[in-house]
């Protein structure tokens, strides 16, 4: 094999790339040519300073194994690693996170004091932090994520769609009763007000147009009209007042008989807890004992309310 | 995320749009997601890829390096006047241009572990290399930049010094 081809393929065989026959060549070559066997070396040293952790002592075994002598070495090694501008370099690198060996630092350092460019670079390296902060942070803005969500979820529904989404949910129907009954209720109270004042304004036309005791007459009438027309719409009213009243009376108690529970539990007066226990369950169970009534031999109820 | 798109490319605008897309991506992809995998691997997955796509699309197109200097008017500065405000400005704009220099694996790097603090296990879980190989990225990314920082730093003083 000729130095030149042993060149070319210096990198691959390096690199365990070559096939097996062109390998075994290679080694026929190295092994016959010292020339060849000093470029091996070199390539080896600059192949290893690109790879952390890799030892000078098989540098050097390799290099006895060749027969070279000692001080070619160390000049060769001078030469690729410890005084090399690249090589300082990576070593700051890595020294950056963790201590890097004592032996190399010792070379860096040697290095350092003749090389202004990377004493230089050392600064910089270390500075880096300040520098990162150099870099703005920005902000995401209102404008920013409206643009995401417009992206991702699509441009932003309107009324219509609101709606369209609310209808098509399964509560909807309740939602809708709720918004009627109160919307009923606004225009109910409306209404009074505006009964009273039509029928005002009807008495005193008839008053000046009929006269004074037919406009009674009517009046009486109209009066009697209305009140079993308002009647009518002021009695469900009046019936949820009172449940709304119940209901509240019962919140109110229960919530008076859990502060009195509460504080009882807190001084350890467990008697008066169990009393105040006792009368909560008296007070749950009241309205259901209540209607029951004994019941005579035929098994119906004593009395049976009348119902029109 | 949106920082995480300036870092890598460097401009507010392309940042906006970056991260926009790599939020959109996320969402498209929320149905690949497995439930047990660390969310914030998977979410620096789906914007990684992206920002290096953009990076290397960038670098390919050569509409890098000059980001202009009004990029970096609105820094928040902390009154320690008008000298060290210039020379925040100065550094800002070395540090970006030295930033445009890199490679996209040594941008990458440096974004994640310098920028985005995340541990050399979350690295080298997310690029899907070893430990060893995550470190030695990083250190060779340093220095790439340290000696980019030192040439563009040369490079202002010069043209100051020219007044350009």
């Amino acid at each position: 094999m000729a130095c030149s081809d042993f060149r070319r393929d210096l990198r691959a065989y390096l690199q365990g790339e070559l096939s097996e026959p062109r390998f075994g060549e290679m080694v026929e070559h190295e092994a016959s040519c010292a020339e060849c066997r000093l470029l091996v070396l070199e390539a080896s040293a600059n192949q290893s300073a690109d790879e952390p952790g890799v030892e000078r002592a098989s540098l050097r075994s390799r290099a006895r194994a060749g027969g070279e002598p000692d001080a070619t070495f160390e000049a060769l090694l001078a030469r690729t690693t410890g005084d090399d501008c690249g090589y300082v370099e990576r070593r700051l690198g890595e020294g950056l996170d963790e201590p890097i060996d004592l032996d190399l630092a010792r070379r860096v350092t040697v290095h350092l004091a003749d090389c202004a460019r990377c004493r230089r670079l050392r600064d910089v390296l270390e500075e880096l932090p300040v520098w990162y902060r150099a870099v703005p942070l920005l902000r995401a803005d209102r404008a920013f994520t409206k643009e995401v969500l417009q992206r991702t979820l699509g441009p932003e529904p309107g009324f219509f769609d609101v709606l369209r989404a609310w209808w098509r949910k399964p509560e909807s129907l309740w939602e809708a009763a709720v918004v009627c009954g109160m919307l009923t209720f606004l225009m109910f109270g409306k209404s009074w007000s505006t009964v009273r004042d039509v029928r005002g304004r009807t008495e005193q036309v008839i008053a000046a147009q009929v006269g004074i005791n037919s406009a009674d007459a009517l009046s009486s009438g109209i009066n009697s009209t209305y009140d079993h027309a308002l009647g009518a719409f002021s009695a469900p009213a009046r019936i949820l007042a009172e449940r709304w009243n119940g209901l509240r009376t019962l919140v109110v108690q229960a919530s008076s008989s859990m502060e009195r529970a509460g504080k009882d539990l807190r001084t350890g007066d467990y008697e008066a807890l169990l009393r105040d226990l006792n009368l909560m369950r008296g007070a749950n169970e009241a309205p259901q004992e209540s209607p029951s009534a004994p019941a005579d031999s035929t098994g119906r109820g004593a009395h049976v309310p009348e119902t029109r | 995320m949106l920082n995480l798109a300036y870092q890598f490319c460097g401009n507010r605008e392309e940042a906006r749009d970056l991260a926009q897309d790599i939020f959109v991506r996320l969402y498209q992809s929320l149905e690949h997601y497995q439930v047990g995998r660390s969310y914030m691997t998977w979410m620096y997955s789906i914007a990684r890829n992206l920002c290096i796509d953009h990076y290397r699309k960038r670098r390919k197109d050569r509409r890098v390096v000059d980001t202009p200097v009004e990029e970096y008017h609105d820094l928040p500065s902390e009154d320690h006047g008008p000298e060290h405000q210039v020379m925040e400005r100065e550094r800002a704009e070395i540090i970006q241009r030295a930033l445009d220099t890199l490679g996209a694996a040594s941008r990458e790097a440096i974004v994640m572990k310098d920028f985005q603090n995340l541990s050399l296990e979350e690295m080298a879980n997310l690029l899907g290399v070893p430990i060893g190989t995550v470190k030695s990225r990083i250190s060779r990314a340093r220095v790439e930049l340290g000696k980019a920082i030192l040439r563009f730093e040369r490079l202002t003083t010069a043209e100051v010094s020219h007044g350009v």
